[in-house]
């Protein structure tokens, strides 16, 4: 006879609770994709719906690494996280936007940002400064609640893409070290074959490391930026409660 | 309209059958007078059961996941102490009444010390609680007890009294509405804003709950488990048609006729 299945066995019990086996892990952290990540990395986002995959990933990247290269400190860091563009001095953001401006870059950031750059205050890139497109707030908020629908589902590919983009970042920047006997996987497989399990796999690296990315190592992590896009957002548009129509 | 009338007339003369129930096992139980606390503890508790049955039946309003898991979490509770209690009757009906006692006396005292002693009404209050209180056992008698009055969680208790499945299916997802808590709140009280730059958010609403007649039927199947669990102590042959037989009987000639929902 088939032994009785116990409920919840595989848990711990402390006190009156029952810890999962995720939760017994020692210094657990958990961040959530929506309410953390989200809003450091929606800005690749605008950029991808603007210029595609292909062209958003290189621009993305290029910022990014640029940024990297005039940071004012030995220690790592990852320029695909919008609020570690707060890090770089005024004088230094000058040297990035004149450096954008001379290879003629500088309107496709300033495009693709702006409805975070015209709609948020303390947008980090916000410096980077103010696309000469005229467009009307609603067409912006249209813009930028579509990005945030995209992107919403961090196991889509709009949503792996850029967090795969941030693993790579840190990667073509030196600051990822994998062990020998890792294979690493193949991040193109996400545009590539998006169904297949090299992709699965590579998505599965692209959430761990946008994660991991946020994670405070010794440091507490600062969520101003993510903390104020969520309560500007809420102030820029109306809810939506149109699906009652239909109930 | 006519459907509403048609289950209407189905749950007046349900409730006339679980009050005459009620009446034929008070009559035939083998009331002992020297342990009359005994019987009135499981008398009132039969009486309980029917009367939360019979008013959520006679209440269409209250069908709701609002209102009807509030009366039916209730209901469950209030088997599981009729079950406990009829394992040993005299001790137990004994513990269940000077629990009771000692709850009245601590509320008087609270009364007593923290309510307005020039009100008249609060006066009066304190005075028809405290002769209710000292005309079963006089107030300096009366021990308090802040903790379970059984000396054991309901689910402990349920378990003793071969409940556990009552207590794990209907009692604990009840008591979630009962207590206000968010697997409830979040469904009834909470409507989505599908807007994406709201992180799909929930905002307050008072939710038009569908009216079901089913909570009727579960109530049913609690009263009749509280009658089989008397009737089963004390050998009881009762003649009265048992509720839930009598309530799926007349659903299904409803039916039957093409009236019913």
């Amino acid at each position: 006879m088939a032994k009785k299945k116990t409920i919840l066995e595989d848990h711990k019990k402390v006190g009156s609770k029952f810890i999962p086996p995720m939760m017994q892990l020692p210094n657990w952290n958990e961040i959530s994709y929506i309410n953390q990540i989200l809003p450091e990395i929606i800005w690749m986002g605008l950029i991808n719906d603007k210029f595609g995959y292909r062209g958003g990933i290189d621009l993305s990247s290029k910022i990014a690494t640029k940024a990297f290269d005039l940071r004012e400190t030995d220690k790592h860091m990852n320029f695909t996280i919008a609020s570690n563009f707060n890090l770089l001095s005024d004088n230094k953001k000058s040297e990035l936007v004149r450096d954008l401006t001379e290879s003629s870059d500088i309107h496709k950031y300033r495009d693709a940002l702006l409805p975070l750059i015209a709609l948020y205050q303390g947008f980090p890139l916000s410096f980077l400064g103010i696309s000469e497109e005229i467009r009307k707030k609603e067409e912006l908020v249209a813009i930028m609640k579509n990005c945030v629908e995209k992107h919403l589902n961090k196991y889509e590919t709009p949503a792996l893409i850029i967090q795969a983009n941030v693993i790579y970042v840190r990667g073509s920047t030196g600051g990822l070290h994998v062990a020998s006997h890792i294979k690493m996987p193949d991040l193109n497989s996400l545009l590539d074959d998006p169904e297949s399990e090299k992709a699965k796999r590579a998505g599965s690296f692209a959430r761990i490391g946008a994660m991991q990315e946020m994670m405070p190592m010794g440091d507490t992590r600062i969520c101003d930026w993510a903390k104020s896009f969520w309560n500007q957002s809420y102030k820029i548009d109306k809810c939506d409660f149109s699906w009652e129509e239909n109930d | 309209m006519t459907e509403l009338n048609d289950i209407m007339e189905v749950m007046k003369s349900y409730s006339i059958i679980v009050e005459q129930g009620m009446n034929e096992r008070w009559e035939k139980l083998p009331v002992e007078l020297y342990e009359s606390e005994t019987y009135e503890t499981i008398g009132g508790l039969m009486a309980r059961q029917a009367t939360l049955t019979i008013e959520l039946a006679m209440s269409p309003s209250t069908w709701t996941g609002h209102i009807a898991p509030l009366i039916l979490r209730c209901m469950t509770d209030a088997h599981i102490t009729l079950a406990w209690i009829l394992s040993d009757p005299a001790e137990r009906a004994k513990k269940y009444i000077l629990y009771g006692l000692g709850q009245e006396k601590l509320q008087i005292e609270h009364l007593k010390a923290d309510a307005d002693q020039d009100d008249e009404q609060i006066q009066k209050m304190i005075e028809i609680k405290e002769s209710w209180l000292n005309d079963q056992r006089r107030d300096f008698m009366t021990e308090v007890n802040v903790g379970n009055w059984a000396g054991l969680n309901t689910r402990q208790m349920a378990i003793e009294a071969g409940c556990e499945g009552l207590y794990k299916f209907a009692y604990t997802p009840f008591s979630g509405v009962a207590h206000n808590m968010w697997q409830h709140v979040s469904i009834y009280n909470l409507k989505p804003c599908i807007n994406p730059l709201h992180k799909y958010h929930k905002v307050p609403t008072i939710r038009k709950a569908p009216i079901e007649p089913d909570y009727v039927y579960r109530s049913a199947k609690y009263i009749d488990r509280s009658y089989e669990a008397i009737d089963k102590k004390f050998s009881l042959n009762i003649e009265t048609m048992m509720p839930l037989a009598y309530l799926v009987e007349e659903f299904n000639k409803l039916s039957t006729n093409g009236n019913g929902t």
